[in-house]
């Protein structure tokens, strides 16, 4: 059985418009409505890892609101564990865990361990389960030496770990992450990504990113909404394959100062970095042969390979081909 | 009850952490004293040397203001960081998380953020009140001191009640803490003295529109028999269970706000 | 100048905030009169002299703007100061400029409606202003104003020592209320508390120009009590000075 369904989910919002006159202001209020999200539906089961993806402002964020109870569809059926998320908000709450990235879970005075000790109340934790998680938990993101330290003092790398581990502690079916690893260093990032790749199969995951490794690494199904529609909802090696139409070269050349690049054609994205050239390109347009012979007419070239389609090119021209086409 | 569990353990833990700022803890608490401090020795100069106040000598003022200033202290050691400022927790996204816990939101509210500095307000009010008290021995008896508790609850509700219907206005309108600042604390203050000195229409407007005189006049103008009609005597015998009344509707309306929230947000 | 000019501006566009702080001072007001009212009403002219003074008193009180500490102890806590430090009267003169500016502001957004509202009482009773001493009134006020904003200096200056001053802020916002004569006249006071209040600087911010307003004094008594106020300004410019020294001096070895 799904876990999460959607069903034709819409989501508008009134958004008053300033009029430059104070007092037409105070007498009539004129509004607008944005629709947010317009009839996006999609089934989740149970252990699934699914990246939501998106330019900024086009509904992921209204969409997971939706998802945990926060907001109500303005029009359509949503069930988290068969039941409605916002009328039965309580029940739902104490099996979904769920971290803003920019919002904090925890109490901004005291120190980590008494957040948890608080919420292992507050979600009803038998003592066991908490030791066992706090433990395994503490142990795979470091966060040992810094659990007694007031959330203040700490850094922004330390505190997301320490706000994954509050929605962890519930063992929670489903997980829903906004964002997390916003402003954190490499080293944090894997760690969070090992732990999230452990949780695949027990754990539902629904992530959101910017950055398209965190998606890559931890998701088998990616959903790509833009502009409050749903554009693509199917596995990643799937949207690869079929938006693969882009290859990558790396050409390494011998050390010049001015490297001009005009003279790929325009549908040839290129970029100069530390004494290579990256192309990004169709295959069905231009060959790599090709490109290796203009780079041949114009510099020394030392080296040369062939990459896999980098998730980011893809996504971007997935952003690009909407505009001209429909779903998928 | 669970929930009193958890604010008890978040309060132990709450003062442990503040313990680090003890210096700041109590200058605050200083300065809390210090502002009602001089309230009272107003009361008492100006009866001192001028005359009662509408027949309300000083330890019966005393009286009046404490049970106005022991009831706000109270509910805003409960709910005043937290409600008071709800716009704030909209903005900074707070609210969200606390959708996402299995536990009423007013409860969370409770347990965000304890209002330590009140304290002060209480301290200094149990101090005037034993003040005011001491030279009225003579008129006490169980019945009346039974009351007197009755009324304080009543009152806090009251008072709770205020700061909830002012925070729920953030749900609609950024400009609650303006509004609040007019109904509950501008026209509030006019129960610093007895009804008696204010016209007609502003002694129905605190009754009838914004209650703020059951929070403290009718039970003390009951307890003095200062109640100047058996209007005034039946509202002072009323006013525990219009408290509470006010506190539940003030708390249907905090959820009609959330509602509010939840199909208005984005 | 030009500090005035932006603070000004931009206390002015929050029109709906004003209307609410303009609302809140009239119910104030109305609330004090009541209260002579009553404790006046067999003499009606006492009451009419206490009306004069609690609206008098209240328009003198938007001469006193008070977030100059909050702005002083912002700068030095975020360390904004350091860039101020090779000029410090500079310094203090640029939060001053600010505050001035807010306070104008205020005055005219604020001032002219409560002086609109309560206008009637003070045109009725204005036989109780003594007009020969208003001018005198008018210098105490400027001056009361300098004392105040030094007193209020002083304390955001705390902040290099004490970092959080919102407490003292908040005391001495009360103390001087309470002793300055702005709510309860001073001569209602008890022998003991007006005595130590003489020695204190808090009447010239309020009781000193309320008395030069409505009640006639005598030369001498005024004369005296413009040396008080002036030696209290210097006293205090002296303190300011001093405490901007050991200040800066500690930033400087601390590196800011």
């Amino acid at each position: 059985m799904s876990e999460i369904v959607f069903d034709n989910i819409s989501r508008n919002y009134k958004v008053s418009i300033k009029n430059s006159s104070y007092l037409r202001y105070l007498m009539r209020r004129e509004y607008k409505v944005i629709e947010a999200v317009k009839g996006v539906s999609f089934d989740i089961s149970h252990g699934e890892a699914v990246g939501m993806i998106g330019p900024n402002g086009a509904g992921k964020s209204t969409t997971m609101k939706m998802m945990t109870g926060i907001l109500v569809p303005s029009s359509g059926q949503a069930a988290v564990f068969g039941k409605d998320p916002f009328m039965h908000r309580k029940e739902i709450c104490r099996e979904i865990g769920v971290l803003f990235g920019q919002k904090s879970q925890l109490w901004w005075d005291l120190p980590a361990e008494d957040t948890f000790e608080l919420l292992k109340k507050i979600y009803r934790i038998p003592d066991k389960t908490y030791e066992k998680n706090i433990r395994k938990y503490a142990e795979v993101l470091d966060t040992h030496r810094f659990l007694g330290q007031p959330v203040r003092q700490l850094s922004l790398g330390q505190r997301m770990r320490l706000e994954l581990m509050a929605c962890l502690l519930h063992d929670p079916k489903i997980l829903f992450l906004d964002e997390p690893t916003l402003g954190l260093d490499v080293v944090v990032k894997r760690q969070i990504r090992d732990l999230l790749q452990g949780l695949k199969g027990s754990t539902t995951i629904i992530l959101t990113s910017h950055d398209m490794k965190d998606i890559d690494s931890v998701c088998e199904r990616l959903i790509v909404i833009d502009n409050g529609l749903k554009i693509v909802d199917n596995d990643i090696e799937e949207v690869k394959r079929a938006y693969g139409n882009i290859e990558r070269v790396k050409i390494k050349i011998k050390e010049e100062d001015n490297v001009k690049l005009d003279f790929f054609p325009e549908t040839v994205k290129t970029e100069y970095k530390d004494q290579s050239i990256f192309c990004s390109y169709n295959p069905k347009e231009i060959s790599s042969a090709d490109i290796l012979q203009q780079v041949l007419g114009h510099y020394n070239v030392l080296d040369i390979s062939i990459m896999s389609a980098d998730i980011d090119d893809i996504i971007e021209s997935i952003y690009r081909s909407e505009k001209d086409e429909k779903y998928v | 009850m669970e929930f009193i569990k958890i604010y008890i353990f978040y309060i132990k833990k709450f003062f442990q952490a503040r313990a680090e700022y003890r210096l700041n803890f109590w200058i605050g608490i200083l300065a809390n004293f210090i502002t009602y401090f001089l309230a009272y020795i107003s009361y008492w100069i100006i009866t001192g040397q001028l005359s009662d106040i509408a027949g309300w000598d000083f330890s019966e003022l005393c009286l009046l203001y404490g049970m106005s200033l022991l009831t706000y202290a109270i509910a805003g050691t409960l709910l005043w960081y937290s409600v008071y400022n709800l716009s704030g927790m909209i903005i900074r996204g707070t609210l969200d998380i606390f959708l996402t816990r299995p536990m009423g939101i007013l409860r969370q509210l409770i347990c965000n953020r304890f209002g330590d500095t009140f304290l002060a307000q209480i301290f200094v009010t149990v101090i005037f009140i034993a003040i005011a008290t001491a030279g009225r021995l003579d008129g006490m008896n169980a019945w009346k001191v039974f009351y007197f508790i009755l009324a304080v609850i009543g009152g806090t509700c009251i008072q709770a009640g205020g700061m909830i219907a002012i925070g729920a206005l953030s749900f609609w309108t950024m400009k609650s803490e303006e509004v609040g600042d007019i109904f509950y604390y501008k026209l509030r203050n006019i129960t610093k003295y007895p009804l008696g000195i204010f016209p007609l229409a502003v002694q129905k407007m605190l009754t009838f529109i914004l209650p703020w005189a059951f929070i403290n006049y009718y039970p003390s103008a009951l307890l003095f028999n200062k109640a100047e009609s058996h209007f005034e005597v039946i509202c002072g015998c009323l006013s525990p269970a219009i408290g509470i009344t006010l506190l539940i509707i003030s708390v249907k309306f905090f959820y009609i706000g959330l509602r509010h929230y939840n199909g208005a947000g984005s | 100048m030009a500090f005035i000019i932006i603070a000004f501006k931009s206390k002015i566009t929050y029109r709906s905030a004003v209307l609410f702080s303009v609302i809140g001072s009239i119910i104030d007001i109305f609330i004090k009169i009541a209260l002579w009212a009553y404790l006046y009403r067999q003499d009606k002219g006492m009451t009419e002299y206490m009306v004069m003074y609690t609206v008098l008193s209240s328009m003198i009180g938007m001469l006193y703007v008070n977030n100059i500490s909050g702005k002083i102890g912002d700068k030095i806590i975020n360390g904004t100061i350091a860039i101020d430090l090779l000029r410090p009267m500079r310094f203090l003169m640029s939060s001053y400029m600010q505050c001035l500016g807010e306070m104008l502001a205020n005055l005219l957004m604020k001032g002219i409606p409560v002086l609109l509202v309560f206008g009637i009482y003070l045109w009725r009773y204005s036989g109780h202003i003594v007009y020969a001493q208003v001018p005198a009134a008018i210098v105490a006020m400027i001056l009361g104003h300098i004392l105040y904003m030094q007193i209020f200096m002083m304390i955001g200056l705390m902040a290099a020592v004490f970092m959080e001053i919102w407490a003292f802020h908040r005391i001495m916002n009360d103390i001087i209320l309470f002793l300055s004569g702005s709510f309860i006249p001073l001569s209602l006071f008890p022998d003991g508390l007006g005595r130590l209040n003489s020695y204190l600087p808090f009447r010239f911010l309020f009781s000193f120009p309320l008395e030069l307003l409505l009640g006639k004094t005598d030369l001498v008594a005024v004369s005296r009590n413009f040396v008080t106020l002036g030696a209290w300004i210097v006293f205090l410019g002296l303190l300011i000075w001093g405490m901007n020294r050991r200040m800066m001096a500690k930033l400087v070895i601390q590196g800011g």
